[in-house]
């Protein structure tokens, strides 16, 4: 089964021992600060199952931001989708790497909070939550460029300066 | 420190991070925030750092702008400040109670590429109760200790 990708703050994400008002089973709201939505439909990445594309999507994030630095995502088994019976979409992403944006970039569509809630739960229940640090994220960014899979006129002037090694 | 200065100092810091609740932070993305808090460092340097202890210590911020901060603080280039930021990072690291702040300090010190840290991190791993985050100070001691083994960078470039 192929897997979702979505980039997450991870800390978000731990498991709060300390937060006492915290019913036990509940999840509490910060980690739906990963989750925002617009025009109720939430964006993600496909991954495919033996994960071959995996790097050069990170690279994809990776290359968003103004500055380089590292990325937490999580990676998560399509089927939670159906389980939540939440439909989803292909639709053109907007990163530097236009054949990600082409082919592999998703809209999860109709949601409701409540199934962005149970999306949430099972997340943290069953994703592999993983941070990439900053010096592997400049390995992904300098070989996606490299590779001519990154636009590096896509990318911020910043970023591209410390992929260069100019910052 | 003069007390009008720290006074003045204590004033921008409790401003700034009132600004900071009201945002939504991305890694790797600048905010009015980041950009306050790094003028601020510039403009003030140490005596900054040491104005944002008594704030981080006794968390009177919301711990989610304070990683921010701490994430902003190393990832500084301000080199009279670098001693007092990463002992700040490393105390944080050491003594706070919030996984929030030890993640901005944990981030913060891999930011700064500085193997000092390294005693403080090998502390941190063992007193962390959080796997996750045992994972990243173990992957930021890795980064430093094999950066002091092999001074010379052999990172690539895309030049």
């Amino acid at each position: 089964m192929p897997f979702l990708l979505r980039k997450i703050r991870k800390v978000r994400w731990l498991v709060e021992a300390d937060l006492d008002w915290l019913k036990e089973g509940e999840l509490p709201s910060d980690p739906l600060g990963d989750l925002s939505t617009k025009d109720n439909t939430l964006s993600v990445w496909h991954v495919d199952t033996n994960k071959s594309n995996l790097d050069r999507l990170l690279a994809a994030l990776a290359s968003g931001p103004d500055k380089l630095s590292h990325l937490d995502y999580a990676l998560f088994d399509e089927a939670l989708l159906s389980k939540i019976g939440i439909e989803f979409r292909h639709s053109p992403g907007a990163s530097a790497d236009a054949a990600a944006n082409t082919n592999w970039h998703r809209d999860l569509v109709e949601l409701s909070a409540s199934k962005l809630v149970e999306l949430a739960v099972g997340i943290r229940a069953e994703a592999q939550i993983n941070r990439l640090s900053a010096m592997e994220a400049k390995q992904l960014v300098i070989q996606g460029v490299r590779s001519n899979h990154l636009d590096s006129t896509k990318l911020r002037p910043k970023l591209l300066s410390e992929a260069s090694g100019d910052a | 420190m003069p007390s009008a200065l720290g006074g003045r100092i204590d004033d921008l810091v409790r401003s700034c991070f009132a600004l900071g609740k009201e945002e939504r932070f991305e890694d790797g993305m600048e905010s009015n925030f980041s950009r306050t808090l790094l003028s601020l460092l510039n403009k003030y340097g140490s005596n900054f750092v040491h104005s944002l202890m008594p704030l981080l210590v006794t968390k009177r911020v919301n711990a989610e702008v304070a990683g921010e901060a701490l994430r902003w603080l190393g990832a500084s280039k301000h080199s009279s400040s670098h001693s007092s930021r990463r002992w700040l990072l490393e105390h944080l690291l050491l003594n706070s109670s919030s996984p929030h702040v030890r993640d901005g300090a944990i981030l913060g010190l891999s930011f700064m590429h500085d193997a000092s840290a390294i005693p403080s991190l090998k502390s941190a791993i063992e007193k962390e109760p959080y796997q996750e985050l045992k994972r990243d100070i173990g992957q930021v001691l890795s980064q430093l200790e094999s950066k002091s083994q092999c001074p010379s960078s052999s990172e690539k470039s895309v030049r």
